[in-house]
């Protein structure tokens, strides 16, 4: 006889199942999404509100030997040791011009493989829109970049942290 | 950090009893700002043989004891960049991090790469 799906607990209390969270009806076409919006250059990107856990201002990272160069390195926050990653240099962007970028801001953000922080020249701040304002992104098939809006006469970028983390694993060894 | 478990002796640059020695700072992939003679050169020996090989420092040295609470394993993040072997984990000293080197696992990479000897090459043979 085939068994009953019990919904997921966690110690014993009712918890979110991971495989379908917020697949739930409510959250249709006009659902609304929160952002963080930041700058890197001259590019607007913004990243899932909820897969951010901080900003913080510029660390000072101590650096890691042999490996690809957009990892700045490790700096302590909050008892634990977070990777920093320059944002500009994962995504292939060209390396400033003229004026320095300044110190930027860190983002720290939720990965499947724990935090990982994120350099990004200015955080802009937070943007609601309905998901239905999304396009999609026609780019290579494990970008990080799935889907686009517009922000004015802007083009916002929405970055997914998860791929971000695959995308610099792809780039080990050659960078 | 090194592990100090890990370093049989600690001998003069000037005077290395023949041992072969390698700068610390090249063998990490950094770049060496002292090519002078002078420093301490720690003597090392892999995990893999009885082979010893030489590694100058420049800087001090001073032995520190540390808390099981103050060494934390890499960052999963960076376990999937993969890292160099030899990479340890990371200690946590008051408020800084400090990368904690394998210098056995160094050793051994060490040996592994350097060039062969024309004597190595004719054992081969």
């Amino acid at each position: 006889m085939a068994s009953t799906p019990q919904p997921p607990q966690v110690l014993g209390v009712p918890a979110v199942d991971p495989d379908t969270a917020g697949t739930d009806a409510s959250q249709g076409e006009d659902e609304q999404l929160a952002f963080l919006l930041v700058e890197v250059g001259a590019l607007r990107y913004a990243v899932p509100a909820h897969s951010v856990q901080e900003v913080v201002e510029a660390q000072a990272t101590v650096p890691v030997p042999q490996v690809p160069a957009f990892v700045r390195g490790v700096f302590p926050l909050a008892g634990r040791v977070v990777v920093l990653i320059e944002l500009r240099a994962l995504l292939g962007l060209p390396p400033p011009t003229g004026e320095a970028s300044g110190p930027g801001r860190t983002l720290v953000v939720n990965t499947e493989a724990g935090p990982m922080g994120l350099r990004v020249d200015a955080v802009l701040g937070l943007q609601e829109l309905a998901r239905s304002r999304l396009r999609v992104s026609h780019g290579e098939v494990d970008a990080p970049v799935l889907e686009t809006f517009l922000d004015g006469p802007n083009v916002v970028s929405v970055l997914d942290v998860q791929r971000l983390v695959s995308l610099a694993e792809s780039r080990v060894g050659r960078s | 950090m090194l592990p100090a478990g890990q370093v049989e002796r600690v001998l003069s640059a000037t005077d290395t009893e023949g041992l072969e020695v390698v700068a610390l700072a090249s063998a990490l992939g950094l770049e060496d700002p002292s090519q002078d003679a002078e420093g301490r050169v720690l003597v090392c020996r892999g995990r893999e043989g009885a082979e010893r090989m030489g590694l100058k420092v420049t800087g001090g040295l001073h032995e520190t004891e540390l808390e099981g609470s103050a060494l934390v394993a890499l960052p999963r993040v960076l376990v999937r960049l993969r890292p160099a072997a030899w990479l340890a984990g990371i200690a946590r000293t008051g408020s800084s991090l400090a990368l904690i080197i394998d210098l056995a696992q160094l050793t051994d990479e060490l040996l592994r790469l350097r060039p062969e000897t024309p004597d190595a090459a004719e054992r081969m043979h």
